[in-house]
């Protein structure tokens, strides 16, 4: 991932916000990681002005008190957020939570598999197409 | 006169007496000289006093009824010149005036030389009913007979024909002189060739009624044929008549004639059986319209009835389907959690621990990561194959040949791997998505079970008209009979469960799709020589859909019971 660029974790399930973490770790991302349990949370820390601008966020959607796709209408319609690379890392297979997350502009859309392994390649692909791609 | 002896002299007093108890009038004329003498009984007869009666033949003649005077001239004359007798009838004009009808006889007395020598002629007065019978009863009988109705009069006690209307001889084409004398029955009887008639016995029955009650009886209209002269043809023709017989009662109140009277109604009955065969076939129309209104009402009873069972059958088929939804996302979010935990935790023990953990433990972590996958794999089939069964499917032209080559790419099959496709396959209507989706569980399922080595599969495609016919074939072990049924089924496999990847969920979801499509899908299969699986695939999709569309609202027929 980009030097420095915090990556922003919303997820509220700790084991997934620990296999992100470790696999971060495995694959040796440097990046901080920071973690939120909900959409709120996420907003209240991007709008924090002692927090700088992550490089990318990974957002679970099925989350408490704020979910997913409530934090990207927001979000999307958010000037200073809304070039945040956003990449939905979740458990759901569904067609209308891909196509709703694409309508709000994330840059990708990825289903959580049941193995570590699995998801060690999905973390890497990630980070390859966050380190090559030519983000604001 | 014989038996009785009476003097000469004594004869003109019986002559006198006789003549003035029958009210008669007697007179002789002079052969030479026209000189008439009356009879005394003139006087008192007729009231012409002595002196006024005149003593020739010209004052007779005067007095006879102008009308009858010259028939009795001219009769008597000849008569009384040839020496004969002569008898008739003619209106004598009494002193007052009146004219009175007489019965007369006269004969000529003649020499041994032929020689008219004296007419002798006595006259007696008529009673009334023989007047009018006599002096009445040509014109009677003409009026009678040319009246236009239908009239025959019979004599009681046989029903002998002793008089007929012309009118009724033309409509029964018959001739005074052929029934008058005879009984009715003969005249017309009944047609034999007809077994049905009845006409006598109906007749007889009638006119045995007015001779038993002397009164009048009206007949029914009767079917009373009547055979045609031999000049037309002969046989029976078909004749309708309306007969009313009446008694004609004497002084003594006894029936001395019945009058049947007949109307020919045939032209009417032929009307009228013609519009019977009209009315028949209106009312069997009505009939049948009252049938079919009470069918249709029924079957617009039983439709509201369906209507609304559907209706209850929609809402709860819209109830499963948003609980299968809800269990769709239920499975997939909170469901999968938990599990995926699971196995990131065991793959974290494996690796963290591997130094700690012996061979037992390390292998008997490897197999509880096996299960978890297996359980992951399956909890996706369910997903799948639940989403199949949602109705919110797009409808688009999927292009087979394309389609089929990414499949197969996607499936990655071995190298020496065969797989023949049919060249020209046909561009479908169905959910891109779905067909792509069916045809990897069919070629899937066929490189599964196909042979390790040397794989052949073949997809086929055959055009019904109506539909497609698909085929995937393998040269796998084949199915035997008994599991063909099965393996349509979710999560049946014929592979011990540990000892296959498959979930089982392929061939159920490949059944879904196409049974959602209006299609069919059933598998032939000689064990030992491979499968194919066969489906069906309608050209007209797109009316499916519609038909799916409509059922939304359900509307199926709507029929409003008229009230």
């Amino acid at each position: 991932m980009k030097p420095g660029r915090a990556i922003l974790l919303v997820e509220d399930d700790d084991i997934d916000a620990r296999t992100v973490q470790r696999g971060l770790k495995d694959l040796g991302v440097a990046n901080p990681l920071v973690r939120v349990g909900n959409g709120e949370e996420a907003l209240a820390w991007l709008r924090d002005s002692a927090n700088q601008p992550p490089g990318i966020i990974l957002l679970d959607l099925n989350l408490p008190m704020m979910t997913g796709l409530e934090f990207l209408d927001v979000a999307k319609a958010d000037r200073r957020l809304r070039r945040i690379p956003v990449v939905v890392i979740t458990s759901s297979r569904l067609e209308e939570d891909r196509l709703a997350s694409f309508d709000h502009s994330v840059a990708g859309y990825m289903v959580k598999p049941a193995d570590y392994g699995q998801l060690l390649e999905v973390l890497r692909t990630i980070h390859h197409y966050w380190t090559t791609s030519e983000a604001p | 006169m014989t038996g009785i002896d009476v003097s000469t002299r004594n004869r003109d007093t019986l002559i006198q007496l006789l003549a003035d108890v029958l009210n008669a009038v007697y007179w002789t004329i002079d052969g030479a000289t026209d000189r008439m003498e009356w009879g005394y009984t003139i006087k008192k007869t007729m009231g012409y006093p002595d002196d006024e009666v005149g003593s020739d033949v010209d004052w007779f003649h005067a007095r006879i009824h102008p009308a009858d005077r010259e028939p009795f001239v001219d009769t008597m004359g000849t008569a009384i010149k040839s020496c004969g007798q002569w008898s008739g009838e003619f209106r004598f004009r009494r002193a007052d005036g009146v004219y009175i009808p007489f019965r007369c006889s006269a004969r000529a007395i003649c020499g041994p030389d032929g020689k008219l020598q004296q007419t002798i002629g006595a006259m007696a007065q008529m009673t009334e009913a023989k007047t009018h019978a006599t002096s009445h009863a040509g014109e009677f009988q003409a009026l009678f007979e040319s009246a236009p109705g239908l009239y025959l009069v019979l004599r009681p006690e046989d029903f002998r024909i002793v008089a007929v209307s012309d009118a009724y001889l033309r409509a029964t084409m018959t001739e005074h002189s052929r029934i008058i004398g005879k009984t009715l029955f003969e005249v017309f009887p009944d047609d034999p060739t007809d077994p049905y008639a009845d006409g006598v016995r109906n007749l007889r029955a009638s006119l045995e009624r007015v001779r038993a009650t002397r009164l009048a009886d009206v007949m029914a209209v009767q079917r009373y044929p009547i055979p045609r002269p031999e000049s037309l043809g002969g046989g029976f023709e078909e004749r309708w008549w309306s007969p009313i017989n009446s008694p004609v009662l004497g002084n003594d109140g006894q029936i001395s004639f019945i009058i049947h009277r007949v109307e020919d109604v045939t032209p009417f009955i032929q009307q009228m059986q013609q519009e019977g065969k009209e009315v028949e076939g209106l009312r069997l129309i009505e009939s049948r319209a009252q049938h079919m209104a009470a069918e249709i009402l029924l079957r617009g009873q039983e439709l509201q009835l369906v209507n609304e069972q559907l209706r209850q059958v929609q809402k709860k088929l819209q109830a499963a389907n948003r609980e299968l939804k809800d269990f769709a996302s239920i499975v997939s979010h909170d469901l999968k959690s938990p599990l995926r935990a699971v196995a990131t935790l065991a793959s974290w023990i494996q690796t963290d621990y591997a130094d700690k953990v012996d061979e037992e433990g390390r292998e008997n972590l490897a197999e509880m990561r096996k299960r978890l996958a297996r359980m992951d794999r399956m909890i996706d089939g369910i997903l799948d194959y639940s989403r199949v069964g949602r109705i919110d499917e797009n409808y688009e032209p999927v292009p087979l040949q394309e389609t089929l080559a990414e499949v197969i790419r996607d499936l990655n099959p071995p190298r020496d791997a065969e797989i023949n496709i049919d060249s020209g396959l046909p561009v479908i209507s169905g959910n891109p998505v779905r067909v792509r989706q069916l045809f990897q569980n069919l070629i899937g399922n066929a490189l599964k079970h196909g042979r390790r080595t040397g794989l052949e599969i073949r997809v086929s495609c055959v055009d019904l008209g109506t539909v497609w016919r698909f085929g995937v074939t393998d040269h796998g072990p084949g199915i035997e009979e008994r599991h063909v049924e099965r393996i349509f089924k979710m999560f049946q496999t014929l592979a011990p469960k540990d000892k296959t990847d498959s979930t089982g969920i392929g061939l159920a979801i490949a059944k879904r799709i196409v049974e959602q499509a209006g299609g069919r899908i059933w598998v032939e299969s000689q064990p030992g020589h491979g499968s194919t699986f066969h489906f069906t695939w309608p050209k007209q999709v797109a009316a499916d859909k519609e038909l799916r569309e409509s059922a939304d609202s359900l509307e199926v027929g709507s029929v409003t019971p008229q009230s």
